[in-house]
């Protein structure tokens, strides 16, 4: 039994479709999935099984058909699309493979780009310490053209991590990194989880997944006309 | 971190795409402004040219008509009224009227209210006489009769004392003013001797009227009234024929000194000639305004569609280009109304800035234009502040108005799909 108190992430029965060049497309069928705080689960399973659909709808960046996503117990699908936006900024926390920097703003501008939305007055200063303990101290200035790619995924790290989310959501954050930075940011979700956080990572690196607490292998629903 | 920090660095990252909206929208506050500058200068100039041309004419007419005035004065009387009856062969052949008129005709047409082009009005009678051994005209002038409904002018005609006479040239060789002379039995002091006038003046006795009824037994008798057509027009003829028959039916009318008429209506032709100059210019000068108007009528609105459907196109491909950008700010929490002002904060920062660099370049051209091509002085064109609060609040409207429709399918772009694509 999962003790609901310390559920963050309740997904049930989650059903998405897409519309293919062939037909309907099921990616997700009646999926649950739980997660509580201070778990890291992994997620792994071929391409196109549904797991960045599963890291998307879980965000609340991606309606699905039928089902529920609860963050923290609250249904992001239930809220409008603003205070979802809102909810989001707060709770949630997320770091892709193309890290997705915005290209003209400094390390330490991107890293702050979660407070756009709810300025607090100390963001400043979180993003300072968090950038200082990924090692990026000396690289507040440089834009993402003048970071390597390890540097590039810290800084998403830190924007994920800024808000201090309830949850993060990793989709194959190591992807493109050396083993030597693929462990740093392995290393850093587990501590997020060890400290009370809830990780999702969607992965096909074995290092990834051994990193995990528990993995998760998702099969195919397949083609339904 | 602001939104404003993201627009100014976004615009800075890409500032060819910055250049090309700004060029865009500049170009379009350029034309917006250069022409109604043009047009209000170019008006201004005409006016002005038009003003200097008329007043010049008015100027010259004046002084014309000061000329002729005093030709007309110093040639005398320019009317002769006539009994009706008068037969004008033999009239122009005796040089008087052989029909008397009585006297007080005279009274009767300086009284006249309704008689107004005529004025300086004398009452004379002449006849040919024998005077020593030749014919000489003999002439009675009345003192001019007064007309009491018109301003008092300096009279005309010879004022001549009772008993005195005034000699033509002719008449008047060997004799000294102050001789006395015998007329048809009766003596006369010379006043006067005139000099050679090289016409029937020269075989001529001036004496006063009563003195010529007395010497023609013609007692309270006139045959010849003189007068002034006051107006000096050239066809004053019909005017004064028809004021002149409501007054004294029984007269008729003749014009003389033809030279002053020929001035007259020498002076009537410059002013006519003066106002076709003026009209023609004036229509020049509306044709010009007219073409320009037009031209800004039909190009303005084709440049500011024009220029409108590029931004919008420019700021489409700022849209696509921004896909990541947008997906991630969106993942991030940030809500539609923000994502929307960094794309219309940049809008409107592009307006102000062509407003702006449109209002310069515009009356800039203006003035390259108009001092060049249409010869207006640079002086004409003036700074517009209510052209440049259109341009400053125009240039961001339509920016902002081109820029919505991709701004909103920015909005409407799904942060999922961009998220995972990327």
């Amino acid at each position: 039994m999962t003790d609901e108190s310390t559920l963050v992430l309740d997904v049930a029965s989650l059903t998405k479709r897409y519309e293919g060049p062939q037909g309907e497309v099921r990616v997700l069928s009646n999926y649950d999935l739980k997660i509580s705080k201070g778990e890291f689960v992994a997620v792994r399973g071929p391409s196109g099984c549904g797991k960045s659909t599963l890291l998307l709808a879980a965000g609340g960046l991606l309606s699905p058909e039928s089902g529920q996503v609860k963050v923290d117990g609250t249904d992001l699908y239930q809220l409008s699309r603003g205070d979802r936006s809102t909810f989001r900024a707060d709770k949630i926390g997320f770091v892709f493979q193309q890290f997705h920097l915005i290209p003209y703003l400094s390390v330490l501008d991107n890293a702050l780009t979660p407070s756009l939305e709810n300025p607090g007055n100390d963001s400043l200063n979180r993003a300072r310490q968090l950038l200082d303990e990924f090692g990026l101290k000396d690289r507040l200035d440089h834009v993402p053209g003048q970071l390597s790619t390890g540097e590039k995924q810290r800084v998403a790290m830190v924007r994920a991590l800024l808000n201090s989310p309830s949850l993060v959501l990793a989709d194959e954050p190591t992807g493109n990194l050396d083993a030597e930075n693929s462990k740093v940011i392995l290393d850093r979700l587990k501590d997020f989880a060890q400290q009370g956080g809830a990780v999702l990572l969607v992965t096909h690196d074995d290092q990834a997944a051994e990193a995990a607490d528990r993995v998760i292998q998702l099969e195919s629903v397949g083609a339904t006309s | 971190m602001s939104i404003i920090k993201l627009i100014f660095g976004e615009i800075w990252f890409r500032k060819t795409h910055f250049a090309l909206n700004l060029f865009a929208a500049s170009f379009a506050v350029t034309l917006f402004v250069a022409g109604p500058t043009l047009i209000n200068g170019y008006s201004r100039a005409s006016s002005d040219r038009l003003t200097t041309m008329k007043e010049k004419f008015e100027e010259e007419s004046k002084l014309y008509k000061d000329e002729t005035r005093k030709i007309m004065l110093k040639l005398g009387f320019n009317l002769l009224i006539l009994h009706k009856d008068t037969n004008m062969d033999d009239f122009w052949a005796e040089d008087y009227s052989a029909i008397d008129m009585p006297q007080d005709y005279v009274d009767r047409l300086a009284n006249a209210k309704t008689l107004t082009l005529a004025t300086h009005i004398v009452a004379t009678l002449q006849s040919k006489i024998e005077w020593n051994d030749r014919k000489v005209l003999l002439k009675g002038f009345q003192k001019e009769t007064p007309q009491p409904h018109k301003k008092k002018k300096k009279p005309m005609g010879h004022i001549v004392k009772p008993g005195h006479a005034y000699l033509g040239y002719r008449l008047g060789i060997g004799k000294k003013v102050g001789d006395k002379i015998q007329i048809l039995g009766k003596e006369f002091t010379i006043s006067q001797i005139f000099s050679e006038k090289g016409s029937k003046e020269d075989i001529t006795i001036a004496v006063d009227l009563k003195d010529a009824q007395n010497l023609l037994n013609k007692e309270g008798k006139i045959n010849q009234i003189l007068a002034l057509g006051c107006k000096c027009e050239g066809s004053l003829l019909p005017q004064v024929r028809k004021q002149l028959a409501e007054v004294l039916p029984e007269t008729k009318i003749t014009e003389q000194n033809s030279k002053a008429i020929a001035r007259a209506e020498q002076r009537q032709l410059v002013d006519q000639q003066n106002e076709k100059i003026l009209s023609e210019t004036k229509d020049a000068h509306q044709e010009v305004e007219g073409t320009l108007r037009t031209l800004d009528a039909v190009t303005t609105p084709i440049v500011v569609i024009a220029s409108a459907i590029w931004m919008a196109l420019l700021a489409l491909s700022n849209v696509r280009e921004r896909r990541s950008e947008i997906g991630i700010l969106r993942a991030v929490g940030l809500r539609s109304a923000k994502i929307l002002s960094l794309f219309l904060g940049k809008a409107t920062i592009i307006g102000l800035a062509s407003g702006c660099i449109g209002f310069g370049l515009g009356y800039l051209i203006a003035i390259l234009f108009g001092v060049n091509a249409l010869e207006v002085a640079s002086n004409y064109f003036n700074l517009s502040p209510q052209i440049f609060f259109y341009a400053l609040i125009g240039a961001p409207l339509i920016s902002i108005m081109a820029s919505y429709l991709p701004a909103l399918t920015a909005l409407n772009q799904d942060p999922a799909i961009v998220l995972r694509e990327e």
